[in-house]
């Protein structure tokens, strides 16, 4: 008798096949989506479909065109606190960034007692910023302030004036608050960035001969450039939302000094009631996003070959 | 046994059924029934029997008034209703934001909503309010002892818009002048001040001798103030300068009005650059010449702070923010400090206005519970509920802020240790003028708030600045802005 092969077929189970085969990816982050879906997607698809219409506090009138837009774009404040939202931006980010670096750099060069520096230097990251703003409100506040008393009055630097009560000290103010909380985050990013470069280009370079110059600006600054040009991104992006600490700290003043974009939609929004404007300021600061993204990215990814 | 056990049983039947009968009763009592007992009385707890176990839920704002109130005296009205008041008290700007909020969106979180005068028009435009002109024709729960007539001031006219009513007045916030008890009645600087200006030293009258205290005291490091060396510097004055502040306030009605001028004709339209405004501005401004430096991030809840800091002799300020810096361990300055009504321009007698940002509780559209909420807010400023604040304010060392004229004369407000502050509360009162509804009341006071924050710090002059303030209304509203019934 001939040996029979006995051949087992497999039961069907196509939704296990097809949840554990090519669709398990999707699968995998189908919750997220939903998720995303609906506290973000469904919510800004929202905000887009308000800034076309009339609204009268709470109700909405019908078809505006883009008559928001244009009322939003031909307010000077609206422009004003741009040009604010951008000077902090443009100052305070490369701050960070240097400064981050410089601080990662040293910690990766062995610092005593860095396991133990590591995580306290992380905590102005980790502090809401409305607390932050609450800390230097107490340092700075005018007549009260610590820092004020202590200083600023005893050696007369602001003569007649606070620090948060004239226009340029109080921008600069916050824009070194704003260094002050973040810097710590990029150092630690950069610092575990540095951590992971591999050791064989800098052995290679130690037998050439090359400086620790010539070793950081060919060797660890483009092996960083990816790490670099993520932190760069988010941080640019962060910025662009500051809110709770000028909220806090001034107010958006004095005059306008301070005011910026999302303080002023704020204000549009919860104190002026022109849902429609405010909706239309987000539709244009998503749009200032995705631009600026996407030139970032196609910089990066075209120009530099990071990605 | 058994018979027995079934007449109980019907017995008891008959009870329960009794008892249920006489509730639907209560329930379904019409509106034009009497409440109760004599002919023409008014009963609160016969008024409130079908809200019995009602929660109503009121957002309300935070100072020294209202703390005390809803602790001592809120439970006199729920001990006669049996209606729950569950009180949220807010921060001025909170209270402001979330109570809109909730009135104009239709939420109904709250059944009854602090807002203060300028954000009437915004309520008033989006249908946020529910007028209690129904709830005042209902015999049932309408107390008839409420004489609007008996309201202070403005309060009256203030709390109706065109024929129906808004609200009843709660809060009449005020501004007086308050000023260092010790540094006035010290005789060197009687002595000194009376050399310099040809006037005995005491608390202003006008606006111009406001001025002259505020000069008069500003003192540098070294120099002696009351007897003593300097170690630091010392100042004058100080007022609100902070941008999201109510600097509005002050600018428009306590400076610009007294000054003969304004930032609105009758019918609306803006007149911000008419030159009589220009002195009004540029008085305020001049003010902080004696002021701490960072004028301009002082907002109205930082005042008493800085008065405490024994850093300044004099100020003008929101009075309900002063009972408890001037209550005995409140402060450092607790017992050393003097009031006055709000000065006036010398120069513009007949102008004297103190700008009146009272506030009420509205019932919200949105309410489940408006015939409780109604009876709430009415017996708020009934002559008892009053009358019980004001007493348990001097016990336990909490505010009060008159709303009726009775409470003038009430032998609690005109004696004892608040004596003199009630009496610049009862002056300011007096002079109250309330602010127009402006359709964009909030655009406009933040503009306001800008180009007056640009003349405190020498950005421009107030001729430059109240032009640029009347471009800012014109392109808020260019015309007849204010909202009619």
């Amino acid at each position: 008798m001939a040996e029979q092969t006995i051949r087992t077929v497999p039961a069907r189970r196509p939704l296990r096949d097809a949840i554990e085969g090519r669709w398990f990816p999707y699968v995998m982050v189908a919750p997220t989506l939903l998720v995303l879906t609906l506290v973000a997607v469904i919510p800004f698809v929202y905000t887009i479909f308000i800034s076309f219409q009339e609204t009268a506090f709470t109700q909405f009138r019908g078809f505006h065109g883009v008559n928001n837009f244009q009322s939003l774009l031909s307010d000077r404040l609206f422009w004003k606190a741009l040009s604010v939202t951008g000077t902090i931006l443009l100052v305070a980010v490369p701050f960070e960034l240097v400064i981050g670096l410089g601080i990662a750099m040293l910690m990766h060069g062995g610092v005593f007692g860095s396991r133990i520096i590591a995580p306290v230097l992380l905590l102005p990251s980790v502090v809401a910023p409305t607390v932050v703003a609450i800390i230097w409100k107490v340092m700075l506040a005018g007549t009260w302030g610590l820092a004020t008393y202590g200083i600023i009055e005893r050696f007369n630097i602001l003569p007649g004036g606070s620090v948060l009560g004239l226009p340029t000290p109080a921008l600069t103010a916050i824009i070194f608050i704003e260094i002050w909380q973040w810097t710590p985050f990029v150092a630690l990013a950069l610092f575990a960035g540095l951590q992971g470069l591999p050791d064989a280009p800098y052995r290679a370079a130690s037998v050439d001969g090359a400086s620790r110059w010539q070793v950081f600006r060919y060797l660890t600054l483009p092996m960083l450039y990816p790490l670099l040009a993520v932190l760069l991104l988010l941080r640019v992006l962060d910025t662009f939302k500051i809110f709770d600490t000028i909220f806090v700290l001034t107010g958006g003043g004095p005059g306008e000094a301070t005011q910026v974009l999302s303080l002023y939609l704020y204000k549009t929004v919860f104190q002026f009631w022109e849902l429609g404007r405010a909706a239309a300021g987000a539709v244009l600061v998503w749009l200032m996003f995705f631009i600026l993204a996407s030139m970032l990215y196609r910089l990066f990814s075209r120009r530099l070959k990071l990605f | 046994m058994k018979i027995r056990q079934v007449l109980v049983l019907c017995l008891s039947l008959l009870l329960v059924a009794a008892a249920c009968d006489g509730d639907d009763e209560a329930v379904t009592r019409s509106p034009e029934e009497d409440t109760t007992g004599p002919a023409g009385t008014f009963s609160l707890a016969q008024a409130a029997e079908p809200y019995r176990d009602t929660e109503i839920r009121v957002l309300d704002e935070i100072t020294d008034l209202q703390p005390g109130f809803y602790e001592n005296v809120v439970p006199l009205f729920e001990e006669q209703t049996g209606i729950n008041v569950d009180h949220d008290l807010q921060s001025h700007f909170d209270v402001s934001t979330n109570g809109l909020a909730d009135l104009l969106s239709g939420a109904g979180r709250y059944d009854a909503v602090m807002l203060h005068r300028q954000e009437f028009p915004n309520a008033l435009q989006g249908n946020g309010i529910e007028f209690i002109d129904p709830y005042l024709n209902d015999a049932s729960i309408r107390d008839p002892s409420i004489d609007f007539a008996n309201f202070i001031g403005p309060l009256d006219g203030g709390t109706q818009f065109g024929s129906e009513r808004i609200c009843f007045p709660n809060w009449s916030y005020n501004f007086v002048w308050i000023g260092r008890r010790d540094l006035l009645e010290h005789p060197d600087e009687r002595a000194a001040f009376e050399a310099e200006y040809g006037y005995d030293l005491a608390p202003p009258e006008t606006l111009q001798q406001m001025r002259d205290i505020g000069e008069f005291f500003t003192r540098q490091t070294g120099e002696s103030l009351a007897g003593e060396t300097l170690t630091e510097p010392f100042y004058g004055y100080v007022q609100d300068g902070h941008r999201l502040s109510t600097i509005w306030q002050d600018v428009w009605a306590n400076s610009i009005q007294q000054f003969g001028g304004d930032l609105f004709d009758e019918a609306g339209n803006p007149t911000a650059n008419r030159p009589e405004n220009v002195a009004g501005l540029d008085f305020w401004a001049s003010m902080f010449e004696f002021a701490p430096p960072g004028a301009a991030e002082v907002s109205l809840v930082d005042l008493p702070v800085v008065l405490g800091q024994e850093r300044v002799a004099s100020m003008i300020g929101f009075s309900d923010f002063f009972f408890t810096v001037d209550t005995p361990g409140g402060s450092p300055v607790a017992g050393n400090l003097v009031y006055a009504p709000l000065p006036y321009d010398e120069n513009n007698p007949d102008s004297r206005s103190m700008g009146f940002p009272f506030s009420c509780l509205v019932i919200n559209p949105a309410s489940q519970n408006k015939e409780a909420t109604f009876l709430f807010l009415q017996w708020i400023v009934s002559q008892e509920a009053q009358d019980a604040y004001l007493e348990s304010s001097v016990e336990s060392g909490g505010g009060f802020d008159p709303v009726l004229i009775s409470s003038l004369e009430h032998p609690a407000f005109t004696s004892g240790p608040r004596a003199n502050l009630n009496q610049a509360i009862a002056g300011s009162l007096a002079v109250g003028a309330i602010f127009p509804l402006h359709q964009n009341m909030i655009e406009v006071t933040d503009a306001i708030n800008q180009r007056a924050q640009e003349v405190l710090l020498g950005q421009m002059s107030a001729e430059a600045a109240l032009d640029a303030l009347q471009q800012d209304l014109e392109s808020i509203c260019p015309s007849d802005c204010f909202v009619e019934p």
